[in-house]
């Protein structure tokens, strides 16, 4: 197999401070993984180096074979690799559809379409539709995304990433923030998704529990260093995990 | 209800020229025109985000190339328009290169900076622009229509000539609004950095939406310096920058007809008041801060929002 992502010794520094510190790892094609971390380890930055929303300090990130690192965000996102924000980001004032067409006309090359009327872009608005269907939103199309509850937000941010047809897509903490019962709602979506779509995936959570149901391989990052790698069972027999994490939690 | 009311306001439009006075006619030409001027602007204000403090610029190079085109040249209207246009375009394309490399107030000082540049050229240029003087005493083009040439001297055949483009602005904005062009830069005002993560190249169509706010302002120009038979650098004071400003707001810039109606309000304010006082400014001020206060959608804006929240309780 092929990695899809592979990160080469990727430093992230903030002045003196440095939150991802000489980062190494590979993600294989069609595989559904996750980097862990207590709060402040760095897994969000991670995410902003990989995405250009940061530019990195050092080191290189190859996505698909291509050399992506500094790159602009919206050329990062074409080229297949979209990502979601652990603090909902989304379109407020736009409809639930519209949150969703926009990624899917810019991917088609529609945007500069100036003669073309929004209502007759048929296609994409299916396909709106069926990433809506995909989320459990197809009731909410027209309804202002401010309008909605904290984990239909949540799931229309997953919707969005999804609209950009990607490759690949990162997920930060698609939990954050909610309930047990959205929680468990999100954790099916994402296994679905993941059955239906194949796409790779890969989730940053603090929530033990939500990773160990997910992932088949886990990253664990720790003060910005690449802590350890495995399947869910080596990083739970991982002492120096368990370490990190203080003894407790890794056997939720 | 809303249609009908559309249909009764444009049969008025075209009607009450054959019945009015001198004097409303050539003051509705010139709201006409500043409405062309403030629609342009809010293209790029309420529609895509950018507050533009030297939209003003593109506005004069419009006028000001029209009339050194009727000075020199012996072109018709219609060529006249289209080269001034042209003038705005590139212009705009260079200056909203620079401009929208920043957002928000950065944007906005950029904006003004180059509005200052273009307004001491045509200030100090005075071998081509007149300096403060402005041009004029220059003879009004001709229009070609079809087979027969018509003078735009009268001022109900400005006034229709004006009624034309003001539609046809209309038109071809709620067009622009409508298509995925116009979701994708309501989708950059909402939330910038999310469009970028969606794979737009947010500056390149804040660039895209500048040049078309330019080229129409660039057109109201041409419109006004035939209006008014002179262009003068007061067309490109930073406080002409701030009328599209004011009457967006006044208006509501998050509706389509806002800055319509921001004009018209603006222009019967100033008339109004200028008869009692000199001060008018101060006049507007103080009508000016209790609507954004209060009413943050302005005069349009806060009366959809009403109209929507009865029919919402019925
Ligand atoms: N833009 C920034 N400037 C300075 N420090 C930052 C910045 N972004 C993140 N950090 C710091 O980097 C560390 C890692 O943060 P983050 O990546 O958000 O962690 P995580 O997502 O794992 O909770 C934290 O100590 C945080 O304060
Ligand atoms: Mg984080």
């Amino acid at each position: 197999m092929t990695p899809i992502l592979k990160v080469e010794k990727l430093t992230k520094c903030f002045g003196d401070f440095c939150a991802v510190k000489n980062v190494s790892l590979e993600v294989m094609k069609e595989e559904i993984v996750a980097l862990i971390g207590p709060n402040g380890a760095g897994k969000t930055t991670f995410y902003n180096v990989l995405t250009g929303r940061y530019k990195a300090t050092s080191g290189r990130v190859i996505f698909c074979g291509k050399d992506i690192t500094n790159l602009s965000p919206h050329r990062i996102v074409r080229l297949g690799l979209s990502r979601s924000f652990q603090i909902t980001n989304i379109f407020l004032e736009n409809t639930v559809l519209e949150n969703l067409l926009a990624p899917i006309l810019i991917r088609e090359g529609l945007g500069l379409a100036f003669l073309k009327k929004l209502h007759k872009c048929e296609k994409q608005i299916q396909e709106a539709h069926r990433i809506l269907e995909l989320i459990g939103l197809s009731d909410k199309a027209d309804v202002p995304a401010s309008l909605l509850a904290y984990g239909d937000k949540r799931a229309v941010e997953i919707g969005i990433v999804l609209a950009a047809k990607p490759k690949m897509v990162l997920l930060d903490e698609p939990t954050a923030g909610m309930t047990p019962v959205e929680t468990d709602k999100m954790i099916s979506l994402i296994k679905k998704l993941f059955e239906e779509t194949k796409i790779t995936f890969l989730i940053t959570e603090h929530d033990m529990k939500v990773v160990f149901s997910i992932a088949k391989r886990i990253f664990v990052l720790h003060q910005g260093e690449l802590l350890a790698q495995g399947t869910p069972e080596e990083i739970r027999a991982n002492p120096k995990v368990r370490e990190a994490y203080l003894g407790g939690s890794v056997d939720a | 209800m809303r249609k009908a009311l559309a249909a009764l306001l444009l049969v008025s439009l075209f009607v009450f020229p054959f019945f009015s006075e001198m004097f409303v006619l050539l003051f509705a030409t010139e709201i006409l025109i500043f409405s062309i001027f403030a629609l342009s602007f809010n293209l790029l204000f309420g529609c895509t985000g950018l507050l533009s403090f030297g939209h003003a610029a593109f506005f004069g190079i419009g006028g000001y190339t029209a009339v050194l085109l009727a000075y020199h040249t012996h072109m018709g209207f219609i060529p006249i328009l289209l080269l001034s246009a042209v003038a705005a375009f590139f212009s705009a394309c260079i200056i909203g290169f620079f401009c929208v490399r920043r957002d928000e107030i950065y944007f906005a000082m950029l904006t003004l900076g180059f509005g200052m540049m273009v307004f001491t050229v045509v200030h100090q240029w005075r071998s081509l622009t007149g300096g403060s003087d402005g041009l004029s005493g220059f003879s009004l083009p001709e229009l070609s229509l079809l087979f027969a040439k018509v003078s735009i001297s009268p001022p109900k055949t400005f006034y229709f000539l004006t009624l034309f483009f003001f539609l046809a602005t209309l038109l071809f904005l709620k067009r622009l609004l409508d298509s995925p062009f116009g979701l994708i830069i309501r989708s950059i005002r909402e939330n910038p950095e999310r469009s970028a993560f969606i794979g737009v190249n947010v500056s390149f169509y804040r660039w895209v939406s500048f040049v078309i706010a330019g080229t129409l302002a660039g057109v109201a120009g041409v419109l006004f310096v035939f209006y008014d038979r002179m262009a003068s650098p007061s067309m490109v004071h930073w406080t002409m920058s701030a009328r599209p400003v004011l009457m967006s707001i006044l208006g509501g810039a998050r509706s389509f007809l806002g800055p319509v109606i921001g004009a018209v309000v603006f222009y019967i304010l100033e008339y109004i008041v200028t008869q009692f006082t000199e001060n008018w400014m101060i006049f507007l001020g103080c009508i000016l801060v209790p609507i954004v206060i209060f009413f943050p959608d302005g005069i349009l804006g806060s009366l959809e929002k009403w109209i929507a929240k009865r029919r919402g309780r019925k």
